[in-house]
Formats: structure tokens, sequence, C-alpha cells
């Protein structure tokens, strides 16, 4: 039991580093995406999607690649922090954030593409610097997307398996995770186990599901009439 | 005299949107005319920095306050004070109208102003503060714009079209009180339209835009009493006639406005005696006499000459010339036969006027 709180415990620091070290670098990259006029985004939109399509052992096998200090970027990585990527939880960490940042910005791109740019427009003209206009038009229009972008990053980080596989291995308290735990349950015929993690995750999941239907349902419009 | 001067070219790609030298006065309201392509709302965006730099070269110097644009400098829109309102779709949404209204006097500029009170009665907006744009008519969403800029204190107000998708009564309402701001504010603001009956009602001075260029700049007086002009047809419908206030009638409801030696009565308004009142004649509303009649429920009968006539689809447009200012008449191929008309011909009209200066919507 004592084992499987510290596997949850690694999991849900793993769900919450990822979405939030990409609600920090991902919007800025959402938003570039979604309203520059730069070529650049016809190259970049499919290659950002490319973690959507691709096998994760696929993804998991060149990170793994990455991070051997044969590598140019595992060895400068070892030089710098002294301790290899492979198999530690700050590996897992960079490979959930590459096969979560799909998750992230797809969303955000949506909302952030329905933003009329009028009211962008609107609110330069009435004197707000872009950061004044970050957080008072374009942050409360996007919130449904920025809700639906957090939720499904957490929960896609919580679920995924084959490239924690690869790159992560199953140290207890480093990078052991709880869909390899119920991997290993399944294996060694421990159903009991396996039964409460699964049956966990999907209670987790459905939850946060039914909590984004319902936070992001539509209002009726001008439902404060009454007061006027 | 001159507070904006800006030459200005904008390209598209290839195209060019706009290729101009524009001055702005420092005085009342300028209108911006022309078909639409013309580029009018272009150069508005120009002149509010939203143009992205790569497309626009030019300059942009306020006399005032500076250069806004220059080939090695573009000051961003917000630092400009600018107030601008477009054909839709500007109010935040996620915002009450109330606050859609604090948002703006939160970032005031610093031109000049009225209190928040005084705003919201003239546009009409106390019963809607609490609601949300969604909940809005058009026209009161741009009553809300409209009020929204001018709680901004802008030191210029540019206005894109902001009326072009309402109906009437809403045009209407929106134009008396936008005469209203004009009178008791002393800010330049920019009108572009294609509709020659708002331009007469609120410009003092207009532009004439075709083709990413101002093909001329009158005086709004030059241009009514232009008889080339105002014969093109679309300016034909409605007229304006310049008036001053000579006396109220209070018993009656009913005030006096003066044109030249004449006197035409309208529904009482506020404006004080010799205050110039504008005058809107719809061709529609006037008809013709041979001679004034006595006794009659239209009140106002002016002395005019026939300037010209024109045969327009079974009915004759007839232009009134009546104290070096003019004004039409649309009559059936028949009445004109009946009156004998010719150019040059003394006749009487009958009119029912509507004056342009009365105050806020909700007085009516």
């Amino acid at each position: 039991m004592e084992q499987d709180l510290i596997t949850l415990g690694t999991s849900i620091r793993l769900a919450s580093f990822t979405t939030i070290i990409l609600a920090i670098f991902g919007t800025p990259l959402a938003w570039w995406l979604a309203r520059s006029q730069s070529p650049l985004t016809v190259l970049c939109i499919p290659l950002l999607a490319l973690p959507l399509v691709l096998p994760p052992t696929v993804i998991g096998f060149y990170l793994l690649l990455a991070f051997s200090p044969q590598h140019f970027f595992g060895a400068a990585w070892l030089d710098w922090f002294g301790s290899s990527l492979a198999f530690s939880f700050e590996g897992l960490l960079l490979g959930s954030l590459v096969y979560s940042l799909p998750f992230y910005i797809q969303p955000m791109v949506v909302a952030f593409k329905a933003i009329p740019g009028t009211l962008l427009d609107a609110a330069k003209t009435l004197g707000a610097g872009w950061l004044d206009r970050f957080f008072t038009v374009i942050l409360p229009l996007s919130k449904n997307g920025l809700l639906i972008a957090t939720t499904l990053t957490f929960t896609h980080t919580l679920g995924e398996f084959g490239i924690v596989l690869m790159i992560g291995g199953n140290l207890p308290g480093e990078t052991r995770v709880l869909s390899i735990a119920l991997f290993d349950y399944v294996e060694t015929l421990n159903y009991d186990k396996a039964h409460l993690l699964a049956a966990g995750l999907v209670g987790f999941s459905l939850l946060a599901m039914v909590l984004i239907q319902w936070l992001t349902k539509d209002r009726p419009a001008g439902h404060t009439d009454d007061l006027g | 005299m001159s507070f904006l001067t800006a030459v200005l070219s904008v390209k598209q790609g290839a195209k060019t949107l706009l290729a101009t030298p524009f001055e702005l006065q420092a005085q009342g309201v300028t209108a911006l005319f022309g078909p639409s392509g013309a580029g009018k709302t272009t150069l508005l965006r120009a002149l509010a920095g939203l143009i992205p730099d790569q497309q626009t070269r030019g300059s942009v110097i306020h006399s005032q306050y500076g250069p806004w644009e220059t080939e090695h400098f573009h000051l961003a829109p917000e630092k400009r004070g600018i107030g601008l309102v477009f054909q839709h779709q500007q109010l935040f949404p996620h915002l009450t109208v109330s606050e859609n209204l604090r948002y703006a006097q939160k970032r005031q500029h610093d031109g000049p102003k009225l209190a928040f009170d005084e705003i919201v009665s003239i546009f009409g907006l106390g019963p809607l503060l609490m609601r949300h744009p969604q909940a809005l008519s058009g026209g009161e969403s741009q009553r809300a714009a409209l009020a929204r800029a001018l709680i901004n204190a802008p030191r210029l107000l540019l206005m894109d079209e902001p009326l072009a998708a309402l109906d009437w009564a809403a045009r209407t309402e929106i134009l008396s009180a936008l005469s209203h701001i004009k009178t008791e504010l002393q800010l330049p603001m920019v009108y572009v339209s294609h509709q020659w009956d708002e331009v007469i009602q609120l410009a003092d001075h207009v532009q004439m835009m075709e083709q990413g260029k101002i093909l001329r700049s009158d005086p709004l007086a030059a241009l009514t009493t232009d008889i080339d002009f105002i014969t093109q047809e679309q300016r034909l419908a409605s007229a304006i006639l310049m008036t001053q206030v000579s006396s109220h009638l209070p018993d009656e409801r009913l005030t006096e406005l003066a044109l030249g030696d004449q006197t035409i009565l309208v529904p009482m308004i506020t404006a004080k005696p010799s205050t110039d009142v504008r005058l809107l004649i719809r061709m529609l509303d006037v008809s013709l006499v041979a001679e004034p009649v006595a006794r009659s429920s239209i009140l106002n009968t002016l002395a005019c000459r026939v300037a010209h006539i024109k045969d327009h689809e079974g009915a004759a447009l007839v232009l009134l010339a009546c104290e070096g200012q003019f004004f039409n008449a649309r009559i059936t191929a028949r009445s004109k036969r009946l009156l004998e008309l010719e150019v040059g011909q003394p006749i009487f009209a009958q009119i029912k006027a509507t004056a342009l200066n009365s105050p806020g919507p909700q007085d009516g």
C-alpha cells in the first residue's frame, strides 16, 4: 500500500509539473501559432501535432537516444547537472513535456483563434498595453480553452505508458508511475491491486471530464437581466 | 487649422490599399465619405496604429503630441490616445456594459471628458448597465461602444461606419446623441461613412475618398450649396438646411428657426436662441404648391426657386433653391405638368422638418 502511495505521488508530481511548465511556455507558443501570419507556423503546427499520431515507443526511443551521454544533448545535461537524464524523474518530465505538448497547445490555439481581433483592437485603443490585454481580455475569453488544455494535459500525463516505459524504467519513488505499476501487477497476476489502480484511474478521469463539461457549459446570455 | 497631418501608404502584398496625404481639422467632425473599398477603414486603422508595421510607409504627425508614425518610429496604438468605434463586436463579452465602461474609465487618456453619469444618460444606458453585450440589440451595443470610447477621454475619436448595421430608428437616436456630444465636447472626430444622409447630419468638413486617395476636401456648407455636387444621384434623398434658433414658443411646444429671412417651425428643441441648428429635409416630406395655402396642417411653407429638374423613373426630382441653400422634392410627372414647372420659376415648398441638435435619445 505504501508503495502504491509513493507511486501515486510520483504520478501526480509528474502531471503537475508538466501542466505548470506547459502553461507557462505553451501559452505564448499557442498564441504565436494562433495569431502569427508567419509562414513558419505552417511547419510548426504539424510538427507539434506529431506526438498525437506517432507510436509512443517511437518517441520514447528517440528520447532515450537523445538522453544517452553519447549524444550531444545527454552529454551536455550530464555536464551541467552531473546526473544522467535516462531513468530519472527529470528525464521523465522532459519526455512528458514533449508528448503532452499537443494536448495543451491544440485547445489553446483553438481558443485563441476564436477571440475576435476587434476586441483586441478595442482594448489597444482604450489604452491597454499587451500584458494588460493578456490578463483582462485574452485570458478571460480563453478560460474554457485553458480549462480543457490543463485537464487534458494532466490526465494524459497521468496515463501515458509507452514513452514512460522506454525512458523512465521502473524505479520506485523516482520514475515508477501508476500506469507502470498497473502493468506490473497484471504481470505478477496481482489482480486485486490492479483493479484498485485501474478503477482509480477510470474514476479520476471520468471526474475530470465531467468537471470540464460542467465548467465550460454555455450559460444563457444575459443571465443578469433581472438586475437591470 | 490642421492638427494632424499624415502622409501614408499602406500595401498588402502587391495591392495598394491607401496612398494619400491627409490632414485633419482640430475642430468638429470630419467625414470620410466614399464607396466601399475606397480605403476609408484602412486610413482610420493606420491613424490608430493598428496596421502592421511592415505594411505601412509614411508619417503621422500630431501638432500637439508629436509624431505617431515616421519611417523609423511607430507609437503603439494604446499610447496614441485615440478612441475607435467600429461596426460591431467590440464590447468585451465577459464584462457587463457597466464593467465595459469602467474598463475605459480606468485607462483614461488625456482628452476632453464628460462625467460617467452624464455619458450614461446621453446614450440612454441606465437600464442596460448590468447586462452583458450578448443581451443587447444592435443599437444598444453601438450606444454602449460609443459611450465607452468617450468615457476613455480620447484626444481624437475615430468612428468607422458605426451605424451601418442599424435600422433607421436606432441610427436617428445615435446621430442625435452624437450631435449633442459634438456641442458638449471640444473633441475632434473622424466619421467614416458611405451614407450621405449621415454625413450631412454630423459633419463639419467632408473628405471624399476613392481608390485609396482623398479626392477633395471641403467644408460641409460649401458642398450643400454646390449644385453640381448635390445633383449626383445618391445625395438627393435628403438635404440639410443650416438655420439658427430665433425663438421658442413653449405654449405650443414649438421652436422657430430662421432660414435667411424666412422662418421654419419645428417641435421644440433645447438649443438657445441664435444657436446654429441643422435641419434635415427628406425629399419625400416635401410637397410643392404654386401659391401658399392659407389653412393647412403643414406649418412650414418656404418660398423657393426651381434650380434643377431631373426626370427619374416616371417621377421628377426637383432641386429647390431657398435662401442660397438647396433641398429636394420628388413629385409625380403629373404634378410636374399641372404645376408647369420650369427651371428658374418661383414655387412654394411645404415641408415637415426635423431639427437635428435635439438632446439625447431619452428626451426623444
